[in-house]
């Protein structure tokens, strides 16, 4: 199992890319990115998840601490999850919480 | 019908990965089906870990996991000796329609791996809990139709 991620600061965006398996195994690498990310004025949280292959609950939970971490007016959006991924998110009801796009925004 | 004895660890995780991957590869299942029957598994796997053995948890303690292909569906059981916990019974997230950040994590595991696969049935004997999945092995709606045979088989 392997995961990687990238994170890229563009003003008040922070980008954070996923690549791989985000499970209980890896969550607390994205919580330290999220960390990360919180760090200095925050105003989108972007994801992009165009190469994670696999969300389980541990996974759902870091998102769960992405959104307590960043503040109410603190946009996440997600980019191009696969239809597996986005089926989890949205079985549990997470994608009141989160917004879902095709491309990383401007 | 294979099997594999694990320490009840989270570093036992990737050989629970591996011995559904080559479960789901055996079964012809579909990268979605396989993913879900993952899924399924390693929330089950997860729970008895941290909450069935708990505070006394530790190398001393096992889990088995038995599976099998049959020629409609994939099964695969996971038991052990922790206290007895039905996870077909357990309670549903009561805050599923909350906004993210005012849920409470917990049995958000369970909830996956119930909707993850077609069928999950519990039984307590012999003084273990064994919870056994079913995935059915047809098509999914966007794969090819197949003639049933095993097309994966190795």
């Amino acid at each position: 199992m392997s995961f990687n991620t990238n994170l890229i600061r563009n003003g008040n965006t922070v980008v954070i890319t996923l690549d791989g398996e985000l499970d209980a195994s890896t969550a607390s690498h994205f919580r330290k990115q999220v960390d990360v990310a919180a760090e200095g004025g925050v105003e989108r949280l972007v994801l992009d998840m165009a190469n994670l292959t696999y969300l389980s609950s541990a996974g759902l939970r870091g998102l769960v601490f992405a959104r307590q971490k960043m503040d109410d007016g603190v946009s996440i959006i997600l980019v191009q999850a696969s239809d597996e991924v986005e089926r989890t998110i949205r079985m549990v009801g997470f994608h009141h919480s989160v917004d879902f796009a095709d491309q990383v925004p401007e | 019908m294979v099997q594999l004895t694990l320490t009840a660890t989270t570093g036992s995780l990737d050989k629970v990965v591996a011995f559904v991957d080559d479960l789901a590869r055996a079964g012809g299942l579909s990268a979605v089906h396989a993913g879900r029957l993952r899924l399924a598994v390693e929330e089950l796997v997860i729970n008895s870990i941290t909450h069935g053995f708990g505070n006394s948890r530790g190398p001393w303690n096992e889990i088995l996991l038995e599976a099998g292909v049959e020629p409609s569906e994939v099964w695969l059981r996971v038991s052990e000796d922790a206290p007895p916990f039905d996870p077909t019974r357990s309670h549903l997230p009561q805050d599923l329609g909350n906004p993210l950040g005012e849920r409470t994590p917990g049995g958000l595991g369970l909830f996956l791996a119930r909707q993850a696969v077609d069928r999950m049935a519990y039984e307590y004997s012999q003084g273990r809990n064994h919870v056994t999945v079913h995935i059915h092995r047809g098509p999914t709606p966007a794969a090819e139709p197949d003639s049933g045979d095993a097309p994966g088989e190795r």
